[in-house]
């Protein structure tokens, strides 16, 4: 065991630091339950779980994919608003739980929800969705002033 | 001795056959797994959202199931990724079979990027009733 000289100032140095992060963590800890934000009718959603996601630009249109697993087509809900896209739904369990016995539970269950603030200039009317293989895949199409262009340069 | 993570053991008594390793050298993702039992079975539920179903392979390896699967890479050549999440990659996950389960008779099928591989119990472990005379 190595001897160090004891310090009393330096652990009172970390004193505030430490209470700096109790209190990060915990406000983290509240901001996860709180994952949802609020409905149009002003009640909280709660989200249990956050499907992971990919977001990226072709020329002509955005598009996103998310990972959700066994969830029915019927329970998902995709909404935008501004330039803010809502993805959310449920997860729901399997039917045959009577004279089930469970011995593990590792995949997410419950509502998720997970908002996405897009860049500029997308065509709100012509968003499509498809899900297949347990990937849901959003195409926003860029609306034309955000497409890129070539700008013609006469030269005189 | 370290447990390895992976591992699912599906029964926990009798299983004195030893435990099967992964194999795959290069770097795979753990899929999430419920495991539940019925009367004649036990239900295994993978998910495995973007694998392709072609690439999925489940098999019997002393006395172990094996699962791999592969991810269709999800984005083309000429995307921007502007925030990634998803990983592009190989699932595994090995499943190691007590006694009490009929090795001939496993079913599995994938949809909506969920496996559900049904095994079931040999005869000797379902649930009989002994008549009294």
């Amino acid at each position: 065991m190595t001897l160090i000289r004891w310090n009393p100032a330096r652990e009172l140095n970390t004193f505030p630091s430490d209470i700096l992060n109790m209190q990060r963590e915990i406000n983290r800890m509240f901001d996860g339950f709180f994952r949802g934000g609020v409905q149009d009718d002003g009640s909280l959603v709660t989200s249990t779980w956050s499907p992971a996601t990919d977001i990226t630009e072709l020329a002509n249109e955005y598009q996103e994919k998310l990972e959700l697993p066994g969830v029915s087509k019927d329970d998902v809900k995709i909404t935008m608003r501004d330039n803010i896209l809502t993805i959310q739904g449920e997860k729901k369990q399997e039917k045959e739980t009577k004279d089930s016995n469970y011995h593990r539970v590792e995949r997410s269950y419950g509502s998720f929800q997970r908002s996405f603030t897009l860049p500029s200039g997308v065509r709100s009317d012509k968003i499509e969705a498809s899900y297949k293989g347990g990937i849901l895949t959003i195409t926003l199409p860029k609306a034309d002033e955000a497409k890129p262009k070539q700008i013609e340069v006469k030269v005189k | 001795m370290a447990t390895n993570n992976n591992e699912v053991a599906v029964v926990q008594r009798g299983n004195s056959l030893p435990m099967v390793r992964p194999d795959v050298s290069e770097g795979f993702v753990t899929p999430s797994v419920d495991v539940y039992e019925t009367p004649d079975t036990y239900v295994i539920l993978v998910d495995l959202p973007g694998a392709s179903k072609d690439s999925i392979s489940l098999s019997l390896e002393r006395g172990a199931l094996v699962l791999k699967a592969s991810v269709t890479p999800y984005h083309g050549q000429n995307a921007t990724l502007l925030y990634s999440e998803l990983r592009t990659t190989t699932y595994y996950r090995v499943f190691n079979l007590g006694n009490g389960i009929d090795r001939r008779n496993i079913e599995a099928q994938f949809e909506r990027g969920v496996l559900t591989a049904k095994l079931y119990k040999s005869a000797e472990m379902r649930p009989k009733e002994i008549q009294i005379k």
